[in-house]
């Protein structure tokens, strides 16, 4: 197999010393930590600094820079407007709720715990496993796998094999303490070369007029272009966009946020923390956007081969970026993987260690049974991020999943337990949870094996009727009706829980 | 059918701008944290 892009040697080092680095900072916080609440919850003492580099880097993985720059590709700008604008205006929501889980629960370790203290055994268990099925790394590893195809032409399970590798050893032995701190340097990494390849190559193309002038040619005319430059048109139907805007609900129910703002030194440095992260993640979203539109003009200028949309933004910068400087983008791609890898080990692995063993099982386990087995799930959820990784085709269709799993199934649950000032009903948060469990798996189950896969959109369509939904209608048809299960059950249902 | 403006320009380059300059100005305050930390791990395996 051929590679899409040609490196210089010292690009190859740069990787390399990169790759190295990382692996070099999991084994000394292996040496340093002491104690399960180190590993784990990094001594609960990240300020906003560590904060912001591992709250950026982590919910920002390959999904977006590649995902949000296939949007562009196709849609224009609606990937900053209608996809992406959502997911700012949650974080800026999250700024403020964020502080305030932190002081309710001071002692808390994940997001489960709040659905197991606050509605029973059955809710925890059900938001535990939507955490571990979220917390799988398929996007990840596909990414991986794909750039390390794209730069050396291996075949893309074994570049999914080394990542997971790589990522894994360095998880394993560090922790959360390893885990933030080489998020930070991924998170520069990431930031800076995106931002480079931004400027360099929308400067290279002469602007707007040039990018203008090569959609034209892309497209074939200036009515079909013009819809690059406009919020909300393109080929996905205005549901789809609205699906998609939904999978911003992801946002308020991410665990891996909840590990660090628990993990956080006190909730003003968490406010601290979004408030550095929020222009952060707007500018590296206009920027992943802007590359995927810049790609598809650079192929009507004929500046890069036809390639497909997820290797356009790659061409392009490959084009453009100078020796050395390439290599650092590469490294950046991977860390923007590897970031959001570390941190999703380890919450699927809190999953098992801290959610079912330690708060489930065996509440009196010792600390270094809980991190055994927060390691055995770290390790499964890396086979089952591999396995996945094989199954699916395109990184968005994962990330709806993943998006729709999580919100149907924790959403309702951790924030009504959180916030509601009378005590809730335990049959409530278990029947919600496990609705918008069994019911999301058995949405994309059902339409994969009984919907029709339409070639012109690229989707599987259940039909019912006259009536055609998409897979990615999922999460805007399970939420409400988890809510009305949740408020029936609630108003009807008798026994309460004491909260612990 | 008019060009789109090149007010896009002026947004592509203050993202790209923000993109650079924002992780690299707090750069410092994750070295005097991360020094910090590491101070209190040599301190604490001294113990």
């Amino acid at each position: 197999m051929e590679a899409v892009v040609t490196l210089h040697w010292l690009d190859y080092l740069v990787i390399l010393v990169y790759i190295g680095f990382m692996l070099y900072i999991g084994f000394y916080f292996s040496r340093k930590r002491k104690g399960f609440d180190d590993y784990f919850m990094a001594g609960r003492g990240l300020t906003a600094p560590l904060l912001v580099g591992t709250l950026v880097s982590t919910f920002y993985g390959l999904d977006t820079l590649f995902g949000t720059s296939e949007v562009g590709f196709f849609e224009g700008i609606s990937a900053f407007f209608a996809y992406s604008l959502p997911y700012t205006l949650l974080y800026v929501v999250m700024a403020f709720l964020a502080p305030k889980f932190k002081e309710k629960f001071p002692e808390g370790s994940t997001m489960q715990e709040i659905a197991l203290n606050k509605f029973g055994k059955t809710t925890g268990v059900f938001t535990s496993i939507a955490a571990y099925l979220y917390s799988t790394n398929t996007m990840e590893m596909m990414g991986i796998g794909f750039v390390l195809h794209l730069i050396t032409g291996m075949p893309f399970f074994i570049g999914t094999l080394i990542g997971a590798v790589i990522v894994v050893v360095y998880t394993w032995t560090g922790g959360l303490w390893a885990v933030t701190m080489t998020d930070f340097i991924q998170f520069v990494a990431m930031m800076v070369t995106v931002g480079l390849a931004m400027i360099i190559g929308w400067n290279a193309v002469g602007g707007t007029s040039g990018v203008w002038e090569g959609l034209i040619e892309w497209t074939g005319s200036r009515e079909d272009a013009i819809y690059f430059f406009r919020p909300g048109a393109g080929y996905l139907s205005p549901w789809t966009l609205v699906a998609y805007s939904a999978t911003a609900l992801a946002v308020l129910c991410e665990p891996a946020f909840f590990q660090r703002m628990f993990a956080a030194a006190s909730p003003k440095e968490i406010k601290r923390g979004f408030a550095i992260g929020v222009p952060m993640w707007l500018s590296f979203d206009w920027c992943v956007g802007f590359l995927g539109i810049l790609g598809a003009a650079a192929i009507g200028l004929a500046i890069i081969p036809e390639v497909e949309a997820n290797e356009a933004l790659f061409a392009i910068v490959g084009q453009y970026l100078p020796i050395g400087v390439m290599g650092i983008f590469v490294a950046g791609v991977m860390a923007c993987a590897m970031s959001t890898a570390d941190s999703y080990f380890l919450v699927a692995g809190g999953v098992i260690g801290v959610d079912l063993y330690r708060n489930i099982i065996k509440p009196d386990a010792e600390e270094r049974k809980v991190e055994r087995a927060t390691k055995i799930g770290m390790l499964v959820s890396a086979a089952l991020s591999i396995a996945l990784a094989m199954l699916f085709e395109r990184i968005m269709e994962v990330w709806v999943f993943q998006a729709t799993l999580i919100v149907t199934t924790a959403l309702i649950p951790v924030y009504f337990g959180a916030f509601s000032k009378r005590p809730q009903k335990k049959a409530a948060g278990a029947w919600a949870a496990g609705f918008g469990l069994l019911a999301s798996i058995g949405w994309y189950v059902w339409s994969n094996f009984f919907g029709t896969w339409s070639e012109d959109w690229e989707v599987y369509v259940i039909k019912l009727g006259n009536l055609e939904l998409w897979q990615e209608y999922g999460i805007l048809i399970i939420t409400p009706i988890a809510l009305i299960i949740y408020l029936i059950v609630n108003a009807v249902a008798k026994q309460t829980v004491d909260a612990k | 059918m008019d060009a789109p403006s090149s007010t896009w320009d002026i947004f592509c380059y203050i993202a790209g701008a923000v993109s650079i300059a924002g992780p690299l100005a707090i750069i410092y305050f994750y070295f005097k944290t991360a020094s910090r930390r590491l101070k209190e791990f040599k301190q604490r395996s001294g113990e």
